[in-house]
């Protein structure tokens, strides 16, 4: 069972095959049409029926290299970085808006930081203190684009 | 002659010092990410299109247009000091590249590299200044089913011409184009695939997406790979190559520049895959006797992929200005910035904007020349940048990207699509399903579906319009050709070569 999860063209194929279905079924909700006037649900219905296709299509050739892939390392996932770097930029969302832009760099930065290898404190600290100067000079003070400082402004 | 007024038209507009200034910038811009590994034109361009909503639309393009042709200079000197390509097209540069450099001539591989650039550069330049206007007289002439089969051609060639799975390719344009149909349809005024969020009926916006993909996607890849660089810290030495140099890349340069602009002009190509191709095809002439052999140390390995990269760079801008279809990331993102001041890309664009058209034309060789004049003394400076370790840069870029998007269009919506798409482009990269495909049918997707409901009410509903039409079955017929060859066992044997050579 575990060599199959280190097969990536049955993994992306099963995927490909998964979006397809939902694109083929989501599109019955909308009017397919005729030919001669295709209705909203015309194109991605074909579209999905399309990658469903291919998506069998590459599944099955994973399949058929099955033991050549059972031999290899396997993905090697790390999905360290990407939990973090994904909660860092979201809570930057939600920050930006109410905290404003400062606080908004330094819960990026920060805490993307650490999603690195040779982490090193002092320097994340410097390079927080010049994205925040660095983005207030260009972009509020500069470009004068829509965004608050800080939480009071 | 029709055109040198042009060109003097063009020059005019080009060679104001605001538009000087904002190609300057530009080109600065593009070497500075070109020369940093990790971050390309596509996530710049991308972080950059909202400061341009103030910029005249002319200057905006002339920057944006010197960030992609800017990074393809920057890349060859990272690829050359440090063995790392700074920009994917100049992956093979680090080949013979960087061993000039362990030999103590990477003065001459640097020089060689610039000055390929801009022989590179000002022959396409002119090239698209020769070309475009009959092309664009030529596109008016185009129906909805030649634009729809013309499409079709594109995406086939794009997934030629990409390496890795064609299957795969083919599966993620499909996929890029049903992502673009998310939102409002124009016809019916439906929202499909919205989920009742009301963000997502105006459809999802391209630069959250390539953010997402080419900026975050790509940093999670980076940062499992760790992290070996090694500058290369010895003399640079002597800038301008020796005469004997410049007899052996003569041909070199020559034949990198034309096969770098036929294909940028292809759907799909661009500097990428123009590199690739030059650096085989000069492997090929110069034989297994070349001294010294290729990959250890030939100029003329360094001389012909920068030149076809430089070329392909530009001659890429042909099918948006004539057809307005983008045949590459970059170009889809000037699509994007060419609508956020109004105009249309297509054939009209030559008529209806003259001094855009020309004017962005001529500050393509104003750009190159500044570069070589400006970056072989700035060398220095660029090797320094490159000490900034990667730890410290990939919170910056994601600073960038977060408010980039932000402020596109003020809402916090963004954020969470570059977010998703982060994860997305994680997974697909770990998968070996190129991105670049999903992103070019992304763009093309409404088009095509626009294109081919018009053909077919036209048409009253019969698809023989798509091969009756001479323009629609010659694109079509290219098309099968194209997928046939790629069938063809001893074809795909040598495209996997070619491939390898990384």
């Amino acid at each position: 069972m575990n060599s199959f999860l280190k097969n990536k063209d049955l993994i992306a194929g099963l995927m490909f095959v998964v979006i397809g279905v939902i694109f083929f079924i989501g599109a019955a909700n909308y009017q397919l049409g005729t030919a001669a006037r295709m209705g909203p649900g015309w194109f991605p219905r074909a579209l999905g029926g399309i990658m469903t296709f291919l998506g069998i299509l590459i599944a099955g050739v994973g399949l058929k290299n099955q033991a050549a892939w059972a031999a290899t390392q396997g993905i090697g996932w790390t999905w360290k970085p990407v939990v973090i770097l994904t909660g860092a930029v979201l809570l930057f969302g939600f920050a930006l808006p109410t905290l404003g832009m400062v606080i908004a760099i330094i819960l990026l930065t920060l805490i993307s930081g650490f999603a690195a290898h040779d982490k090193n404190y002092k320097e994340l600290a410097m390079i927080t203190v010049i994205m925040c100067l660095f983005c207030a000079a260009v972009f509020v003070w500069g470009l004068k684009l829509q965004m608050k400082l800080f939480p009071w402004s | 002659m029709d055109l040198l007024s042009n060109l003097s038209l063009g020059f005019g507009v080009a060679l104001t010092l605001t538009n000087i200034m904002y190609a300057l910038v530009g080109c600065l811009l593009g070497t500075l990410i070109g020369v940093l590994p990790g971050i390309g034109p596509v996530a710049t361009i991308a972080m950059l299109l909202p400061t341009t909503y103030a910029l005249p639309p002319v200057s905006a393009l002339i920057m944006l247009a010197g960030i992609y042709y800017g990074a393809q200079y920057g890349g060859s000197t990272t690829a050359i000091l440090v063995n790392l390509p700074g920009e994917s097209s100049s992956v093979v540069t680090a080949l013979d590249g960087y061993q000039m450099a362990r030999q103590g001539r990477a003065g001459a591989a640097l020089g060689m590299a610039a000055i390929g650039s801009f022989i590179a550069g000002s022959f396409s330049t002119l090239l698209v200044a020769a070309f475009a206007p009959p092309l664009s007289e030529a596109a008016l002439k185009f129906g909805p089913a030649d634009y729809f089969s013309l499409m079709v051609l594109g995406l086939i060639a794009a997934v030629v011409l990409a390496h890795g799975s064609v299957l795969k390719a083919i599966a993620m344009i499909v996929l890029g184009i049903v992502m673009g149909l998310v939102g409002t349809d124009v016809n019916s005024g439906v929202a499909r695939f919205s989920f009742d969020v009301p963000e997502l009926t105006d459809g999802i916006g391209f630069v959250a997406v390539a953010m997402g993909i080419f900026g975050i996607g790509e940093i999670l890849i980076n940062l499992e790979k760790g992290e070996a660089r090694e500058v290369f810290t010895a003399k640079v030495g002597r800038l301008l190559p020796s005469k004997q140099d410049f007899k052996d890349c003569a041909g070199s340069i020559t034949r990198g520049t034309l096969l770098g602009s036929l294909l940028g002009i292809l759907p799909g190509g661009g500097a990428l895959l123009a590199s690739f191709s030059a650096y085989s095809l000069e492997k090929k002439i110069a034989g297994p006797n070349a001294k010294p052999a290729f990959g250890k140390g030939n100029i003329r390995g360094v001389a012909a992929p920068e030149s076809a990269n430089n070329a392909g760079a530009q001659t890429s801008f042909i099918p948006l200005l004539t057809l307005g279809i983008p045949p590459n990331a970059v170009m889809a993102l000037m699509v994007g910035a060419m609508t956020i001041h109004n105009i249309q890309p297509g054939p009209q664009v030559i008529t209806a904007n003259p001094q855009l058209f020309w004017g962005l034309i001529a500050s393509m060789w104003v750009g190159n020349a500044m570069l070589v004049i400006l970056n072989l003394p700035l060398i220095g400076m660029w090797v320094q940048l490159l000490k900034i370790p990667y730890r410290l840069l990939y919170p910056m870029i994601l600073v960038f990207c977060c408010i980039g998007v932000y402020t596109v269009n003020n809402t916090t919506f963004d954020i969470w699509i570059i977010a998703t798409f982060g994860v997305i482009g994680y997974i697909f990269a770990k998968l070996e399903c190129e991105a670049a495909p999903l992103l070019l049918g992304f763009i093309l997707g409404p088009m095509m579906e626009e294109n081919l409901r018009r053909a077919m009410l036209l048409s009253r509903g019969s698809p023989d319009v798509f091969w009756t039409r001479p323009i629609s079955a010659t694109m079509l017929v290219l098309s099968v050709i194209m997928l046939v060859i790629l069938a063809l066992p001893a074809i795909r044997k040598k495209r996997d070569e070619t491939f390898v050579d990384d």
